[in-house]
């Protein structure tokens, strides 16, 4: 099946490509990093290092990154106390994505995306996911996988090489059908151990280990509502099943001790008015049932019924279905009955009654608004709408 | 090699695009209206929407929207619902989008929210309007805008949007550039072509 000139010429070709990496080493039982840890320069890991600094000099000069004082000083704070010594190797930004994500690059570089914020209903929820990625930091996963992914590719690559014969198409597609699933389950296998190592981290730094499991089943709520439930592909999934994660975090949360007291919660104070922006930035999406899920939740759980109230209101408005207009101003009315109105609630009430023809109830409500906003910028319209013209 | 297949496929692209001169005077869209230009642009079609650029439309452009119908969106890439699968919508699945449509009875706030929401989608960024106020386009009362985004280039543009509902359908006239340098250079050139718009019939 193999020609002798075949196999010679391919493991020339492995020898050729192993002459052009770096150095390099194992892809797997890697030894913990090393708090103020560097990778020796002429390692795969330093160039790997290399091309994250210069993706971290982007992030930070970017107009995308969130220059907000508290809530960079929060996540700063946040990542000291789950990381302890490891403290000053680990650099969080805080990024205006409207997706739940976070990442943590091997140089210690953690990306926090806008929409994970949203969801954090607890700093604990936050603690949860920022714990998970320092996880991934101690335990070296990006190299693991660089180096899984090489060695697997290289395998195969020689594998192919050698392939002759009718059934070599078949068998090319198989491996490689298999090196992906290997990649995937050496992906899902750190997931798993970044979960258990980041509960271990948050639960000792003094957060409720049930927000785990939490975040997650938030995360399969909103799926579901989005027609989108359980996305689990053995071949491609890099990450294993929601539904197990959340059954893994609440064993693991209910064989922690007792906590000795109530886990600090600082998130809603620092986030403050960015959450509304975070709102609008969710329903820019087009996401009906994901977003109305979440906005419904968050006015459940009391996380700025206000702002969450009003932007459920724009999401109705906005489909603008046979009773949508209804639902959206009862939105709007309950929210400008909330402790903290957002004033565009009020001019939300103002302008369907308007369209209404409820010319003076309308008209009411534009008061409200510029008594609540008044160095609004849209108030010579709000004026127009006033004088009747 | 991964740069040369980049750079043939541009050149492809950039082959492929029917732009056309705009020599200054007057310019007709068909069964909509005519503006006037005071310099030369260059005009190329994208879905519904006549564009013009000076540089290049990733550093100024010119759109003009207009006619849109009672639920239609601000182009027709934006009606995610027309993509749907029919099986799939026969058998309960729709997928979770929805499309951002202008409606005949919107008032001015939520035009300028129909558009930034449109634009947010086709930019992938943030878009946000400010300064809404009473205006006229064409002879007609209508509303003018401020907006403002960084793309996904990360580069800061702005733009000025005037527009009017006539007759049951929006008619939006926009000019957007980099803030550093293009929004400010052509700004006054793209303030007199839409002041200059003339609906179609009014000659």
């Amino acid at each position: 099946m193999i020609s002798r000139r075949a196999f010679s010429a391919g493991l020339l070709a492995c020898l050729g490509g192993c002459a052009t990496h770096h150095e390099s080493g194992p892809s797997s039982d890697l030894p913990d990093i090393g708090a103020g840890y560097r990778p020796d320069p002429k390692s795969d890991e330093a160039g790997l290092w290399l091309k994250l600094d210069k993706v971290e000099q982007n992030q930070r000069r970017s107009p995308g990154r969130i220059r907000d004082k508290p809530i960079n000083d929060l996540v700063q704070d946040m990542v000291c106390r789950l990381a302890g010594a490891y403290c000053p190797d680990l650099r969080p930004y805080v990024i205006r994505v409207p997706a739940f994500n976070a990442t943590c690059a091997p140089n210690g570089m953690i990306s926090i995306w806008s929409g994970l914020l949203l969801r954090c209903h607890s700093e604990s929820q936050l603690a949860a996911v920022l714990g998970h990625e320092i996880g991934h930091y101690l335990k070296r996963h990006s190299l693991q996988r660089l180096r899984n992914s090489r060695e697997l590719d290289d395998f195969a690559a020689f594998f192919q090489f050698q392939l002759q014969g009718p059934a070599a198409g078949l068998i090319r597609g198989l491996s490689q059908d298999i090196t992906q699933a290997s990649k995937s389950m050496f992906s899902r296998d750190h997931e798993r151990e970044a979960d258990a190592l980041g509960l271990a981290l948050m639960a000792d730094a003094g957060y409720a280990p049930a927000a785990c499991a939490d975040i997650w089943r938030h995360i399969k709520a909103e799926d579901a509502a989005g027609g989108e439930s359980e996305r689990f592909d053995f071949f491609l999934s890099t990450h294993p099943a929601t539904t197990e994660r959340i059954d893994n975090l609440d064993e693991l949360a209910r064989r922690r001790p007792p906590a000795a007291r109530p886990a600090p919660d600082r998130l809603n104070a620092a986030l403050g008015p960015l959450r509304r922006s975070f709102m609008a930035d969710e329903i820019n999406q087009g996401h009906f049932k994901r977003t109305d899920n979440l906005l419904t939740r968050l006015i459940g759980d009391g996380i700025d019924p206000g702002g969450a109230l009003f932007y459920r209101g724009e999401l109705y408005r906005r489909r603008n279905r046979d009773g949508d207009e209804a639902i959206a101003l009862g939105n709007y009315h309950d929210a400008c009955e909330t402790a903290d109105p957002p004033a565009e609630a009020f001019r939300g009430v103002g302008t369907i009654r308007w369209r209404r023809g409820e010319t003076e109830l309308a008209r009411e409500y534009f008061r409200r608004y510029l008594r609540v906003a008044p160095n609004a910028d849209d108030g010579d319209m709000i004026r127009k709408y006033l004088s009747g013209a | 090699m991964i740069r040369l297949v980049s750079l043939l496929l541009l050149l492809l692209a950039a082959g492929c695009t029917p732009y056309r001169l705009i020599p200054a005077g007057k310019v007709e869209f068909t069964d909509h209206g005519s503006v006037e230009t005071p310099i030369d642009w260059n005009w190329r079609p994208i879905d519904t929407v006549h564009t013009w650029t000076l540089d290049g439309p990733n550093l100024q452009e010119m759109l003009f929207h207009l006619g849109i119908e009672d639920g239609k969106t601000l182009m027709n890439a934006l009606d995610v619902e027309s993509g749907f699968n029919p099986l799939l919508v026969w058998f309960g699945k729709v997928p979770d989008e929805v499309s951002f449509r202008f409606h005949k009875r919107m008032t001015e706030h939520e035009i300028m929210d129909l558009f930034t929401a449109s634009m947010s989608k086709i930019t992938e960024s943030p878009v946000v309007a400010s300064g809404l106020m009473p205006a006229d386009l064409g002879g007609h009362q209508g509303f003018r805008f401020d907006y403002a985004f960084v793309g996904k280039d990360e580069v800061r543009r702005r733009g000025f949007a005037v527009g009017a509902v006539v007759k049951d359908k929006l008619y939006l006239i926009h000019y957007v550039g980099t803030a550093l340098y293009h929004y400010d250079r052509n700004r006054a050139d793209a303030e007199r072509v839409a002041a200059s718009f003339v609906f179609a019939g009014k000659d």
